[in-house]
C-alpha cells in the first residue's frame, strides 16, 4: 500500500539520514614480543617509584606473576597497563599476550588431541589468562615442572612448608597490606558509576574500607571479620568491622617469623633455585616496602635480610621488562 | 583512697558447647585446649552467645584483670607473656618455651595454613553443605540463642563464611527445585521416558570435589605428623591445639553428610590418634576441670554495640571511700538538697503572698467577662 501524499509530505520535512558503520578497533593488535598486561604502578606522593621500577605492577597478584616469569630466567618482556581488570580475560589481570608464532605453539601443547584447533576469538588474539603463564613459561624453556614432583624444592618436607608459608603470606601479610595501602576514591565509585580497579582502592574512612577491599578481607582473614553492624543486632549485616590493633600485631610476628626463616639463604627455604615462594614473597615485600604506610612498612624496614633480599630480588625482575 | 582490686582471674569468652564439645567453633576450642595446657585450673570459661562484647567483633577473647585480648594467636602470646611477668603464678604459660626461634617461626606459618586450609574444611562442613546446615548447624546454633536473634543470627554466621568458602571452591550451592513441569498432551509419553535425578548428580559431585579439595591439605598433615607423637616430637604445642581442635570438629559432630568424617577415619588414622590424644591429654579425667560459666543474655544486644557502648565484659573497679570523702559527699548532696529546698520553699512564699492579689485579678476578670457576655445579649434583643 502506497504512502498518502500528505504523510509522505509531512515525512519529508524529516529526512532520514543513514550513517555508515562503525567497525570496533581491534583492542590487542598482534604483539611483536610477549607482553604482561598488568595493573598499573602506583605512584605514591610520599615515595617516587623511579622510571626502571615502573614496569613493576602494585597489584601483588600482577607482580606475583611478573617475579614468576623473571626468575624462571626469562627477559625481554613487555608490560602494558592500559587495560582495566574487566576488560582482561577472566575479569582479571594479569593476562599474557603472545606474538602468533608463539600463541600457535602453546595452543598446540594445550591442545594435542586437535590436529585443526578452532581459531576462537581468544586464540586468535594469542591471549591467555594467568593461570597458562606457567605452560608458556615450560614451553618455552623447554622444561616441563609438572614431572618434578618436589616443585623446585628441596625435598617434600619443604614443599609441605612452603604451603604454610603461603598460607601466612595470603593471610595476615596481605590483610596488613590492604589496611595499610594509600585509600583513593572517585566520584564515579560513590555514585556506583565508576568500574573498580582490580588493586584495593577505595574509602577514605580507614575505619569503613570499601566494599571491594572488605570483601576481600572476608576471603582472607581467619576468621572472616564481623559486620559492622556487628552478629546480634538487628541491623542487616554492613560492612566490615576489623581490628587493626589484631592485624597489625599477626603481622608483626608473620614479618618476624618470615626474616627468621630466610636468615642468611639465597633463597627461601634453603632452596638452590628460585620458586614459585619466592616469587610470592617478592611481590609481597617489594608492595609493602613501596607502597605501604607505616608501621607496616617500617616492620620490614626494620629486617635488613629481608630488605636486602628484595633488592637483589627486584634488579632480577626488573630487567627482564621493558616498556 | 584505698583501692580493693577484683582478683585477677583469667576468664576466656568463648562459643557455647554443642554436641558434647566444650565449642562448636574452631578457635574457641583451640583457646580452650591452649589454655587447658598453659594455666590449668587458673581460668575459667564463659559460655557466651554476644561476639559483640568482643574489639574485635569475633569470639574468643580473653579478659585478665584490665586487658582484653581478641583472637587465639594473640591470646598465645598474651598467656605466654604471663609466664615471663608473674612466673610464680603462672609457671608454664608458655607452652611452647621448648621450640627454638626456627621452629617458633614454622609454628606461626603452619598455624596460619591450619587456620586457614583445614577451618575452611570445617567450615564448609559446618555451614556450606546444605544437609549439614539444615539437619546439624542451623538446629544447633538456634538453640544458643534466645528470641529473637535464633531466627537471625545463625544465618549472618553463615553469610561471613561464605564469600571465604566460595574463593576456596568449597562453597556448595543448593541444587535446584524440581521444575513445575508444564501440562502437555504429550504428558503421558513424558511419564514413561525414565527422568535423570539431577539433585542426586549434583550432590555427588559435590562430594567429589570437596573430598578433591580436602585430601592435599589432610595429606600435608599426615605427613607432618609422620609417626610422632606431637607434630613437634615428643611434646605437645600450641599447634598441636589449634590442629586437634580442626579434627576433632570434623570428627565428633554427628554430621548427616559424612563424607570428610568418613575420609579422616579411612585415610588418615594417625590425625584422628592424634586429635583423640590431645583431647585426652587435655580435657580428659585426669586433666584439671574447667570452670564454666553463662554470659547473661541483654536485650541491649539487639543494638550495635557503636552506638550505645553499654557492653564491656571488663569488671569496673569497686573503691571504698574513706570517712573524708564520705563527709564531702554528704556535704555535696546536702548543699544540692538545701538549693532544691530552697527553690520549693521560695516559690511557695511567693506564691502564698501573692494568693489574695491573684485572686482579685482573677474576680475582676469574671466580672469583665460576664459584663460583656451581658452587654452584647442586650444588643442582639435591642436589633430584635
Amino acid at each position: 500500500m502506497p504512502v498518502p501524499n500528505p504523510i509522505a509530505t509531512l515525512f519529508s520535512y524529516f529526512p532520514l539520514h543513514t550513517f555508515p558503520p562503525i567497525t570496533p578497533q581491534a583492542v590487542a593488535r598482534d604483539a611483536s614480543t610477549p607482553t604482561l598486561w598488568i595493573a598499573p604502578p602506583l605512584s605514591s606522593p610520599t615515595l617516587s617509584v623511579s622510571s626502571e621500577d615502573r614496569v613493576l605492577s602494585s597489584d601483588v597478584e600482577c607482580l606475583k606473576w611478573q617475579a614468576y616469569i623473571a626468575l624462571r630466567g626469562l627477559k625481554n618482556l613487555k608490560v602494558r597497563w592500559d587495560v582495566a581488570a574487566e576488560g582482561a580475560l577472566e575479569g582479571r589481570l594479569p593476562n599474557l599476550h603472545l606474538p602468533k608464532a608463539d600463541a600457535a605453539k602453546l595452543n598446540a601443547d594445550l591442545n594435542p588431541t586437535e590436529e585443526n584447533p578452532k581459531a576462537d576469538a581468544e586464540e586468535t588474539l594469542g591471549l591467555y589468562a594467568a593461570r597458562l603463564i606457567p605452560s608458556w613459561v615450560d614451553l618455552t624453556l623447554g622444561f616441563d615442572s609438572a614431572s618434578d614432583a618436589l616443585e623446585g624444592y628441596k625435598d617434600v618436607a619443604s614443599r609441605d612448608e612452603s604451603r604454610a608459608w603461603v598460607a601466612l603470606l595470603e593471610g595476615v601479610v596481605h590483610a596488613a597490606l590492604l589496611i595499610s595501602l594509600p585509600q583513593q576514591v572517585t566520584l564515579a565509585q560513590l555514585l556506583g558509576l565508576g568500574y573498580s580497579s582490580s588493586s584495593p582502592s577505595p574509602s577514605t574512612a580507614t575505619s569503613k574500607p570499601s566494599s571491594q577491599t572488605s570483601s576481600t578481607l572476608q576471603t582472607v582473614l581467619s576468621p572472616p571479620p564481623a559486620p559492622l553492624t556487628g552478629f546480634t543486632s538487628l541491623l542487616p549485616s554492613f560492612g566490615t568491622r576489623v581490628s587493626r590493633t589484631s592485624v597489625i600485631s599477626q603481622y608483626v610476628e608473620a614479618i618476624a617469623s618470615l626474616s627468621e626463616r630466610l636468615g642468611t639463604d639465597q633463597w627461601f627455604l634453603g632452596s638452590s633455585q628460585p620458586t614459585p615462594l619466592d616469587a610470592l614473597a617478592f611481590a609481597y615485600l617489594h608492595c609493602i616496602l613501596v607502597h605501604a604506610k607505616e608501621p607496616v612498612r617500617v616492620e620490614v624496614t626494620k629486617r635488613v635480610n629481608l630488605v636486602a633480599w628484595e633488592w637483589r630480588v627486584r634488579s632480577t625482575v626488573r630487567g627482564a621488562y621493558s616498556l | 583512697m584505698a583501692h580493693n582490686l577484683p582478683a585477677s582471674e583469667i576468664k576466656l569468652y568463648v562459643w557455647p558447647k554443642l554436641w558434647d564439645i566444650p565449642s562448636f567453633d574452631p578457635y574457641s576450642l583451640s583457646a580452650i585446649l591452649y589454655l587447658q595446657l598453659a594455666v590449668p585450673g587458673k581460668f575459667s570459661v564463659v559460655e557466651c552467645t554476644d561476639p559483640d562484647l568482643s574489639p574485635s567483633g569475633q569470639l574468643p577473647f580473653l579478659v585478665h584483670g584490665q586487658e582484653l585480648v581478641a583472637s587465639f594467636s594473640s591470646i598465645v602470646k598474651y598467656v605466654a607473656n604471663l609466664a615471663k611477668t608473674e612466673g610464680s603464678t603462672y609457671p608454664s604459660g608458655d607452652v611452647d618455651e621448648f621450640l627454638s626461634t626456627a621452629k617458633r617461626s614454622q609454628r606461626n606459618a603452619w598455624l596460619a595454613h591450619v587456620e586457614a586450609n583445614l577451618g575452611n574444611l570445617v567450615a564448609s562442613a559446618l555451614y556450606a553443605t546444605q544437609e549439614n546446615w539444615e539437619g546439624l548447624t542451623l538446629p544447633g546454633l538456634a538453640s544458643l540463642f534466645p528470641l529473637p536473634q535464633r531466627y537471625f543470627v545463625p544465618q549472618k554466621l553463615r553469610e561471613a563464611y561464605q564469600p571465604r568458602l566460595e574463593g576456596a571452591g568449597l562453597w556448595a550451592h543448593p541444587p535446584p527445585d524440581e521444575e513445575e513441569k508444564k501440562k502437555t498432551p504429550f504428558e503421558k509419553e513424558l511419564r514413561k521416558k525414565p527422568t535423570i535425578d539431577k539433585r542426586k548428580f549434583l550432590l555427588v559431585f559435590q562430594r567429589e570435589k570437596f573430598v578433591e579439595k580436602a585430601k592435599p591439605i589432610l595429606d600435608i598433615y599426615s605427613r607432618l605428623l609422620a609417626e610422632n607423637t606431637f607434630l613437634f616430637g615428643d611434646q605437645i604445642s600450641s599447634l598441636d591445639a589449634a590442629l586437634a581442635s580442626r579434627i576433632i570438629l570434623l570428627l565428633n559432630p554427628p554430621y548427616p553428610e559424612p563424607t570428610i568424617k568418613d575420609l579422616l577415619t579411612t585415610s588418615y588414622p594417625n590425625l584422628v590418634a592424634h586429635a583423640q590424644h590431645v583431647q585426652e591429654q587435655v580435657l580428659g579425667s585426669n586433666a584439671p576441670s574447667i570452670k564454666t560459666e553463662s554470659h547473661r543474655h541483654s536485650v541491649w544486644s539487639l543494638i550495635p554495640s557503636g552506638i550505645f557502648s553499654r557492653k564491656s565484659p571488663i569488671p569496673r573497679l569497686t573503691i571504698e571511700k574513706t570517712d573524708e570523702e564520705r563527709h564531702v559527699d554528704r556535704m555535696r548532696w546536702g548543699f544540692i538538697g538545701l538549693v532544691f529546698g530552697s527553690l520549693c520553699a521560695y516559690i511557695a512564699v511567693l506564691g502564698a503572698i501573692n494568693a489574695p492579689q491573684i485572686r482579685q485579678i482573677q474576680r475582676r476578670l469574671a466580672e469583665d467577662r460576664r459584663r460583656e457576655a451581658g452587654g452584647s445579649d442586650n444588643e442582639e434583643e435591642d436589633s430584635d
